[in-house]
């Protein structure tokens, strides 16, 4: 069990960096359709951060 | 910091993301509330599989055990459902027993869903409905339809290959999630053999003399509409087949080949002292030449495809415009059932066993399911 603790913690961390860079570049984006589109990645990557345990 | 056109609608895009989260995130939830089943007037006790292996209390592999005990002594025969979560005929007749059975001689132990993780997701690519709602007298039951596997979320990651133990056979590496692949199981082993030890736990503390386990079958599989027997099932399986064909109601026969392992007619039947059956039934949504996959089809049966494709001689059952509706297929379940244990009791009178009370084909082929499911607490 530590051990899945530890790649999940891991996988965690990493979910979180992306959707810091995908939020951050949500921000940066003038297109509105292309911010439109990036909630097809947040929306996933969001339910995995939440959900998945 | 002044706030630009761009910021405002990332705002915007943000919180659509958060709002789909929600709602698709409380829907994928909703996989994780158990089943309300109502224990019918001959329920005598419930029992957890957990207190017959205590391992497994408190996770996604504890499950009900409900005992059915008449009141004159004779033979303990049990019933499997839900081993495969998306072949709702196997749990959903043993729910109905549940609701509905009173036993007269013997006892009656049934556990109507075996593999609580299936229930928790449905099978990826698949577009399977989240769950089936069946109309009843007093309102709309719902019940989950999972998948044939358990959660990858309660066993990570699936090996590359998945070798049974004990035989040593070989299997793809998603078969360790698979419960009828699993047994007899091991205390220390994966998810799905936790599981499989404690429901031969079960067998062996209660001595169960007869066991049937309910599944479903694709209708292109060569085994369906049919019983499967372990060696010592096979006089009982063989009387069935003939009563049920002489009463024109078609099924085949097979006998469990003793070199594929881990399935629960042929592990429980070499590892505990109990005659082991297994019943398959038509369901179209498990296909692979299905068409429109959604509540519709796991409820009617019915599919276009696999009209056509028993026109080609592709599928091993008559497939026509009325498909095989889940009435059918529950019924099929409880009248083989019937007479599997009236022909055990036949064979084995100090172990005879009765139970009343039971939907037969006909009465749910006239009134449906819905008639027979009780009302919700």
């Amino acid at each position: 069990m530590p051990t899945y603790y530890v790649i999940m913690g891991l996988y965690s961390i990493l979910l979180v960096y992306i959707l810091f860079i995908l939020i951050w570049n949500l921000f940066d984006c003038e297109d509105f359709w292309e911010q439109v589109v990036a909630t097809f990645v947040i929306v996933p990557l969001l339910l995995r951060l939440v959900l998945i345990k | 910091m002044q706030v630009g056109l761009k910021q405002i609608t990332a705002i915007a895009v943000l919180c659509l993301a958060v709002i789909v989260s929600m709602v698709t995130g409380r829907s994928f939830m909703s996989m994780w509330e158990r089943d309300k089943i109502v224990p019918g007037p001959g329920v005598t006790k419930i029992k957890m599989l957990s207190e017959y292996f205590p391992a497994l209390e408190g996770s996604a592999g504890d499950t009900a055990v409900y005992f059915l005990e008449g009141s004159e002594p004779g033979g303990t025969v049990s019933v499997m459902g839900g081993t495969h979560a998306d072949e709702p005929s196997g749990w959903m007749s043993a729910i109905l027993i549940v609701e509905n059975a009173v036993v007269k001689k013997g006892r009656l132990i049934v556990v109507p869903q075996c593999n609580q993780s299936g229930f928790t997701h449905s099978y990826p690519q698949e577009a399977y409905p989240q769950r089936i709602d069946i109309a009843t007298p007093h309102g709309v039951r719902s019940f989950r339809f999972g998948s044939r596997t358990a959660n990858p979320i309660h066993f990570w990651p699936d090996p590359e290959v998945y070798v049974h133990y004990p035989s040593g056979q070989n299997l793809s590496g998603d078969e360790v999630r698979n419960l009828n692949r699993a047994y007899p199981g091991r205390p220390l082993g994966s998810f799905a053999e936790r599981v499989a030890f404690g429901i031969k736990a079960v067998l062996l503390s209660e001595k169960v003399d007869l066991n049937v386990d309910l599944h479903e079958a694709p209708p292109e599989y060569p085994f369906i509409n049919a019983i499967g027997a372990h060696e010592r099932g096979k006089e009982i399986a063989t009387l069935v087949a003939m009563e049920l064909q002489a009463e024109k109601i078609s099924i085949g026969l097979e006998l469990s080949p003793p070199r594929f392992h881990g399935l629960t007619y042929r592990e429980l039947g070499d590892f505990t002292p109990a005659i082991c059956l297994l019943m398959e039934t038509a369901n179209p949504i498990q296909g692979r030449l299905r068409g429109v996959t959604d509540q519709e089809l796991a409820l009617q049966g019915q599919d276009d495809f696999y009209v056509q494709a028993a026109r080609l001689g592709r599928t091993f059952v008559p497939f026509d415009l009325n498909g095989w509706p889940l009435r059918i297929r529950v019924g099929r379940h409880l009248s083989a059932l019937l007479k599997i244990w009236t022909v055990f009791s036949d064979l084995n009178q100090d172990k005879a066993f009765v139970a009343e009370n039971i939907p037969s084909l006909d009465e749910l082929r006239e009134k449906g399911i819905g008639y027979f499911l009780k009302a919700p607490p």
